[in-house]
């Protein structure tokens, strides 16, 4: 028993039957010039506009497949062909459901009639204030002409084409927001179809290579470069973009597109690098690729990438310091190595709490690295040059050594004279530790600086001098400049001006322009 | 062009004696899409399809001739007259070069849109009678850039449009413009669009100039084939327009 008016009819035509009940038509099954007439005249049914929709609906989607349709379509279609126009107006936006109205409207591009479909259009855009010139209006009759009047086989196509249009011309006008395939990569990749080779589709490479020529973007471009990248064409374009201006936009955006870690590692890992398309890769990138370079300066073994990786990494400057102290963590000691050198190539300001634990490490390579970067620091130099003074190895003693010849601290003083009078202090470093003792004005230098000066003492108790040897010469001119009339320094000095060595007495002799000054 | 390509195009252009104002309706709707693109609002790509399908409908059901192409009234709808033509024309010529329908409609698309970055040209420059300044010059030579970044800002579906757009006063020995960065040539397409862009232009009166007659203009793509013009395509194109101009004679 179907709802409209107690008949038994079912489908298209219960719904027709249901629209007549609504406008309350009394003369048996109306056509649909006569149900539009009596929906005009009756004041209920042109307010109820969401139940003649409703109606329609029924009639054009719930009932496509009614095999009895097809007449009630066709009176629906002369019944949108008799409404008034502001009634049609409001019928077509009636409805407040998004997936209903594209449903019903797209249904009417394919079912209704084309006098009705073209009634539809206008009131459409008349609905939703669309720009609809008489102009475009004239095309459409054209179509709707050659669809009317064609003969069979062709009006089909005709036909079809008309409806194509007015069904995307509804759609874009009643959507809610527009597709956004212009915006962005995703919403463009998420409806792509993969486009057919033709002799009228334009290569990918060249919709690329235009974009960058004119540094323009947009959903074409996208869609291209995807079709690129798929195909394994990610050098090609970083090619492109190699030559593109420095400050293009679109190359910027392209290579952010493609800039993926995996294309990044992919390409570190090549043999050979090519430094130029890598660097492409990273301005795109940005800081993002900071991590995948550092995954790579930890496990490649060619040390031609490794340095590549560490002079880009630099480039960052501190903005890497958290990423890189994260891997000291790494217990290995040539990644630990590495990182305290990336830490002072980037300028990382020191921070002697990290760094604490490597000046002491057990490999010296680490400690080297540690010192290096700490001495470069004014606020962690000082503490860290006393604590490489006092280390074994050469190759850590050495940038502390040259750092401390530009200023020694106070409280390095004692640590080097002792590190001086060790046996095992490397005799490469003793001329310039001497001079370094010499200059710091520190008595606790002095003991340290007679050592190399005098050689015990004569049966009568006198001071011996001791063997010429570069060490003493150091050891003399600085004990002549720093404690000329200290009294033990006195008795040596006399005696090294009474040499027979003119070397020695030069060194214990101050020089004329020092003595005015 | 082959006899099978000059068949197609007959089955396409049968002669008729078509009104010359038949497209008016298409020229109107394409000074509005041009005028909506001027004001820089978004492309109307839905209405430039429509225009583009009722010339394909046209042209194919239509019995309308390549020639007389719709005439110049005025200087003001010179671009938009301009656009129809070259739309139709390249039309009639990507069927004759056997272009399947779905391809035609779009070297159809590509030759309506192929100036639109002509209306991005300061007020005065287009229809000016005499010659125009360096900096004009160098405002007209940017219109190929613009249109392409119009089209390419609008919808994924334009991309061979964008490319004609681009393209289509690149010449087959290199010269030309825009200057390109990565050497190609030019697009199949944007070569068709080119020369029925040419047919168009010197087949319509200009502010400066009488329009040229069928002859001159066809010796004139002969004498530039293979080094400004592709030698297929332009022999097609004057095969195409003789026929179009003898079977108005014959009706």
């Amino acid at each position: 028993m179907s709802a409209y008016g107690g008949t038994s009819l079912v489908g298209a035509e219960a719904a027709w039957r249901g629209l007549a009940a609504l406008a309350d038509y009394r003369g048996g099954r109306p056509s649909g010039s006569q149900l539009a007439a009596r929906i005009a005249e009756d004041a209920t049914a042109s307010q109820s506009l969401i139940a003649i929709r409703n109606f329609l609906h029924e009639i054009l989607v719930d009932a496509r497949d009614d095999p009895g349709g097809a007449p009630v379509v066709a009176d629906a279609s002369e019944l949108i062909t008799y409404l008034q126009p502001t009634l049609l107006s409001g019928i077509l936006r009636a409805e407040v459901d998004d997936h209903r109205r594209i449903e019903l409207l797209e249904a009417a591009a394919a079912r209704l009639s084309i006098p009705a479909l073209l009634r539809s259009a206008a009131s459409l855009a008349a609905a939703y204030n669309r720009p609809f010139p008489m102009a475009i209006r004239g095309c459409l009759r054209k179509l709707a002409q050659r669809a009317l009047t064609l003969p069979a086989a062709e009006r089909m196509e005709a036909d079809g084409m008309l409806r194509s249009v007015l069904r995307r011309q509804f759609t874009t006008w009643t959507s809610p927001k527009r597709t956004g395939m212009t915006q962005g990569f995703e919403p463009v990749l998420d409806k792509l179809e993969k486009r057919e080779p033709g002799r009228a589709v334009p290569e990918a490479d060249r919709v690329v290579e235009m974009a960058i020529e004119c540094d323009s973007l947009g959903a074409p471009v996208w869609v291209a470069l995807h079709e690129v990248v798929a195909e394994g064409g990610v050098a090609r374009v970083i090619d492109m973009v190699k030559t593109a201006p420095e400050h293009s936009a679109a190359a910027a955006a392209i290579m952010k597109r493609i800039g993926t870690p995996a294309e990044l590692r992919s390409m570190l890992r090549a043999e050979p690098l090519d430094g130029a398309a890598v660097d492409a890769l990273l301005r795109g990138m940005g800081i993002a690729a900071a991590n995948v370079l550092l995954e790579e300066l930890v496990e490649s073994t060619a040390r031609l990438t490794r340095r590549y990786l560490m002079e880009r990494l630099a480039r960052f400057g501190a903005e890497i310091q958290p990423m890189v102290e994260g891997r000291l963590k790494d217990q290995r000691w040539f990644v630990q190595r590495n990182m305290l050198a990336l830490l002072r190539s980037a300028r990382c300001p020191a921070d002697l709490q990290v760094a604490a634990r490597f000046l002491g490490n057990k490999d010296a390579r680490v400690r080297r690295e540690a010192v290096l970067w700490c001495l470069e620091s004014p606020a962690t130099r000082d503490e860290t040059l006393v604590s490489a003074l006092a280390d074994t190895d050469p190759a850590v003693l050495r940038p502390a050594m040259q750092s401390a010849r530009s200023q020694l601290p106070a409280a390095a003083v004692p640590v080097l004279a002792r590190r001086l009078l060790d046996a095992g202090f490397p005799p490469e470093f003793r001329v310039l530790a001497i001079s370094l003792l010499g200059r710091s004005g520190s008595i606790l230098a002095v003991d340290a600086l007679l050592h190399f000066v005098q050689n015990g003492k004569t049966l009568l108790g006198r001071p011996r001098l001791a063997a010429k040897s570069p060490e003493m010469l150091a050891a003399l001119s600085a004990l002549v400049r720093g404690w000329p009339g200290e009294r033990r320094v006195l008795v040596l000095l006399e005696l090294a001006r009474k040499s027979r060595d003119s070397d020695i007495v030069a060194a214990a002799i101050l020089p004329v322009e020092e003595a005015a000054a | 062009m082959t006899a099978e390509a000059r068949d197609r195009s007959a089955e396409l252009l049968p002669g008729s004696a078509a009104g010359e104002d038949s497209a008016m309706e298409e020229v109107e709707a394409v000074a509005w899409i041009q005028s909506e693109v001027a004001a820089g609002r978004r492309l109307p790509l839905l209405e430039a399809e429509i225009v583009v399908d009722t010339l394909f409908t046209e042209l194919r059901w239509g019995g309308k001739p390549p020639l007389p192409l719709v005439p110049v009234h005025d200087v003001a709808a010179f671009l938009a007259v301009q656009a129809v033509n070259v739309s139709g024309l390249a039309m009639a010529l990507a069927h004759a070069l056997q272009f399947e329908h779905a391809a035609v409609r779009r070297v159809g698309l590509a030759g309506l849109l192929h100036d639109i970055g002509m209306t991005r040209l300061s007020p005065g420059i287009l229809g000016k009678p005499g010659l125009i300044t360096p900096e004009e010059r160098a405002e007209v030579v940017r219109h190929p850039i613009e249109g392409a970044r119009i089209l390419l800002a609008t919808d994924v579906s334009l991309d061979l449009a964008a490319v004609v757009a681009y393209e289509h006063h690149l010449r087959m020995d290199g010269s030309g413009y825009p200057r390109l960065d990565y050497p190609r040539s030019a697009h199949y397409v944007s070569r068709l669009v080119q020369l029925c862009d040419v047919f168009c232009g010197l087949y319509s009166p200009r502010p400066y100039r009488v329009a040229w007659p069928l002859e001159i203009i066809v010796s004139f793509l002969a004498e530039r084939a293979g080094f400004e013009f592709h030698p297929t395509i332009a022999s097609a194109l004057s095969a195409l327009v003789q026929q179009g101009a003898a079977d108005r004679a014959a009706a």
